[in-house]
């Protein structure tokens, strides 16, 4: 457990080095935070009662763009990727830990790093803007609990995800575009790209039946309200099952695949 | 150009070596747009219009948009990654090789894979040409291709000002992304449907209006515009020269400190 | 033949860089010949050859061969010539298996042969080599070093060297051009140099223990 942690560390000390590339950060954030809410002002203008309140979309919005390192699905990792296509895997296979718990707080900690440095001031920022344009506090002190919780489980569950991709990554050689394919996917289906309650009923079915949005969708409608407390209660339930299973999976993919390593180069 | 056509086909070897990957790539670039596609057509659906522009319009910008982007990440990828080749050193093979610096900048990479993005970009452009309530006429349809040349030297342009930048600094190049990827995303929709201040940058500072706002009024004879409408897509070409300066001192000032 | 050495941070590189006509010098004219590189860069680059010993200019995923046949068409080299002096690296160099293996799964002796055959696929007039033996196991470097006295004895290719490695200024040149802190502190034969500072102490002392020495003396470390 104390070499996870250290390596929690490490990585958390490396993140926090880029500085100038988090500011950059947070300006895009910041901008497409502001774009999305101008389109869909447009949008409202049209005065049509739909699945969301404007406040609360408003909220949503910001809460999509501040929280963006946390659940964002593109958990390509410069090192393990490179560790990958170059064999050096193998050396990481040949030290005592299990490759796949290192490689889990190795995304894990990137996500908290990333977001650490950039999730503040965007929230300031979204907060003092205003009041048709910023975000709103949460509904109730329950939901922002619930809130919480279920960001939390939902990072951790879609780095379990991710965990699965990464073993396919064994099977064949070069495979950034795999990743690409699969956070285009989850990203819609979490309700990165809109938000779920827009979507037509038979899509709306889709998504609830697969685990991505509970990363997104579900934590940030909590806070807003549009999702009931006691809904939000069973949901929790529903992430920890998914997070089971997909461990699960994960580590049984991770141990078969790496008999069957592809070493490159070397 | 017969140098440059080579370039191409050496990186389609290149891209080619890994098949599966370029598969994937492919559609990956392509399912991305995909989806905020989908995202555009379930809200249009769902609102019925946006700010007065029907679904037909806004997919005629899109179109319009997306093509511009896709191709010059296609043929300007070597603009998008030069951060990284001033980085690597590679800048510097480039200037001992008796070429335009430039022409060999574009060079060294074509993005084969970005091809889905392509067709898909046509498709999206077709499909908001043919059901768009425009009586087309000749000069009509110069203006739509002016709109299109116009997109593609904006983004083209911008790419442009991106490498340039990376003579000064190689740091938090992820913002200029804000004006590639962004715009592109942006222009996907008239400008005008944005607040007043944000419209006014992006079309006086950086003219995505002079493609998809004001000659797109012409076209749709929207508030009895003026011909000369029709015309502002031109105004790119005066960015595509401001940035290609920007280009040629941020290279002179590479040569003389070497940073 | 010559080789700039000095040590790290002296100026070697940034001379280097000058000469092959990527960076403009702030004060002071570098003229090679006749024209002067960095305001004719392309008419004065066709001339030379640049091998930078720790970037490869070979594209990574295809053969060097394929590198080779695009380079021509960089360079304009007319068709017999190219063929000629393909056919002359190849054996020299002895890269004739390799050429048709992608760069990426060569090791770094074999690519570096084939990155020097891609710098002179133009028959340059000036070769720069920069550190052009780094890494390279023992053979690799005794092929590298074999091939560039040759290119020089046979073609009259001038080389400049720009390296750490005494040995391969012992093998390859006789005149040395030391710099450092922005001067030119030696410019002369090697020998000289070993008589000078290795008699004192001992006569058998390492070409890295006289250069050392020869630094103290001068006062650059």
């Amino acid at each position: 457990m104390k070499a996870y942690l250290s390596f929690l560390k490490l990585r958390l000390n490396v993140g926090l080095q880029y500085r100038f590339a988090a500011i950059a950060g947070i300006l895009t954030q910041f901008f497409f935070g502001v774009m999305y809410l101008f389109i869909y002002e447009a949008y409202y203008r049209a005065n049509i009662s739909i699945g969301m309140e404007w406040q609360a979309l408003v909220s949503y919005l910001w809460l999509n763009q501040i929280f963006f390192y946390l659940t964002y699905f593109n958990l390509i990792d410069g090192d393990i990727y490179d560790s990958i296509v170059t064999g050096q895997v193998s050396y990481e296979l040949v030290r005592p830990l299990s490759v796949y718990w290192l490689w889990y707080v190795k995304l894990l900690a990137k996500k908290i790093a990333g977001a650490a440095l950039r999730f503040l001031p965007v929230l300031v920022v979204a907060m003092l803007l205003p009041s048709k344009y910023a975000l709103q506090a949460p509904v109730s002190v329950a939901a922002f609990l619930l809130f919480l919780v279920t960001l939390f489980l939902g990072v951790i569950l879609s780095i379990c995800i991710g965990m699965i991709i990464y073993g396919f990554m064994f099977y064949t050689t070069s495979s950034r575009g795999l990743f690409s394919i699969y956070t285009a996917i989850a990203d819609f289906l979490a309700g990165g790209t809109i938000p779920i309650v827009f979507m037509p009923p038979l899509l709306q079915k889709i998504c609830y039946a697969l685990p991505f949005r509970l990363t997104i969708d579900l934590p940030f409608r909590l806070y807003v309200g549009n999702i009931s407390v006691e809904e939000g209660v069973v949901s929790v339930v529903k992430q920890v099952v998914w997070i089971a299973i997909t461990m699960v999976l994960g580590l049984v993919l991770m141990k078969h695949s790496q008999k069957k390593l592809v070493v490159q180069g070397g | 150009m017969g140098l440059y056509l080579k370039s191409i086909w050496m990186d389609m070897k290149c891209e080619l070596e890994y098949k599966l990957s370029f598969v994937f790539t492919m559609v990956a670039s392509a399912l991305s747009t995909l989806f905020t596609l989908l995202g555009t057509i379930i809200l249009l659906r769902k609102f019925g219009s946006v700010d007065g522009w029907t679904i037909s319009e806004v997919m005629l910008v899109t179109g319009i948009a997306v093509f511009g982007h896709v191709v010059t990440e296609m043929f300007g990828r070597g603009l998008d990654h030069f951060y990284k080749q001033v980085k690597s050193g590679l800048l510097d093979r480039i200037l001992v090789r008796p070429r335009s610096i430039t022409l060999q900048v574009l060079c060294s990479d074509f993005q084969a894979s970005k091809i889905g993005r392509l067709l898909e970009a046509i498709v999206i452009l077709i499909y908001g040409i043919a059901t768009v309530n425009v009586e087309w006429s000749f000069y009509k349809i110069l203006v739509l291709i002016m709109m299109v040349g116009g997109s593609a030297i904006l983004f083209f342009s911008i790419l442009l000002l991106k490498a340039s930048f990376s003579f000064w600094t190689i740091e938090g190049m992820e913002f200029m992304n804000i004006l590639s990827d962004g715009g592109r995303d942006l222009a996907s929709y008239p400008i005008s449907i944005y607040q007043k201040w944000f419209a006014n940058i992006f079309t006086y500072v950086i003219p995505f209006g002079c493609v998809n706002y004001f000659p797109l009024l012409y076209l749709l004879g929207k508030g009895n515009a003026p011909f000369w409408y029709g015309l502002t897509p031109l105004v790119t070409l005066l960015f595509l020269v401001i940035s290609f300066g920007v280009w040629k001192v941020g290279l002179a000032s590479y040569q003389s400190t070497g940073s | 033949m010559s080789a700039t050495y000095g040590p790290n941070g002296a100026g070697k590189s940034t001379t280097t860089k000058i000469m092959c006509g990527i960076l403009n010098p702030t004060s002071g004219e570098c003229i090679i010949n006749g024209k002067v590189p960095y305001k004719q860069r392309k008419d004065y680059v066709k001339d030379i050859g640049v091998v930078f010993g720790q970037r490869s200019q070979l594209w990574w995923d295809v053969p060097p061969d394929d590198s080779f046949y695009l380079l021509r068409d960089i360079y304009k080299i007319p068709k017999s010539n190219f063929e000629e002096t393909r056919e002359m690296l190849i054996e020299k160099l002895n890269i004739g298996e390799i050429v048709n293996v992608p760069t990426r799964q060569l090791s770094l002796g074999q690519r570096m042969r084939c990155e020097i055959a891609a710098s002179l696929i133009h028959m340059p007039k000036i070769l720069f080599l920069d550190e052009p033996t780094i890494g390279l196991d023992a053979v690799s470097k005794i092929t590298v070093r074999k091939f560039i006295k040759e290119l020089n004895e046979q073609y009259g290719t001038t080389v400049l060297l720009t390296t750490h490695d005494m040995q391969d200024i012992e093998a390859l040149t006789n005149r040395i051009i030391l710099i450092g802190k922005g001067k030119l502190l030696y410019d002369g034969a090697l020998t000289d140099v070993r008589k000078k500072y290795s008699s004192k102490s001992n006569e058998t002392s390492s070409i890295d223990e006289v250069i050392a020495k020869m630094y103290t003396d001068m006062k650059i470390e």
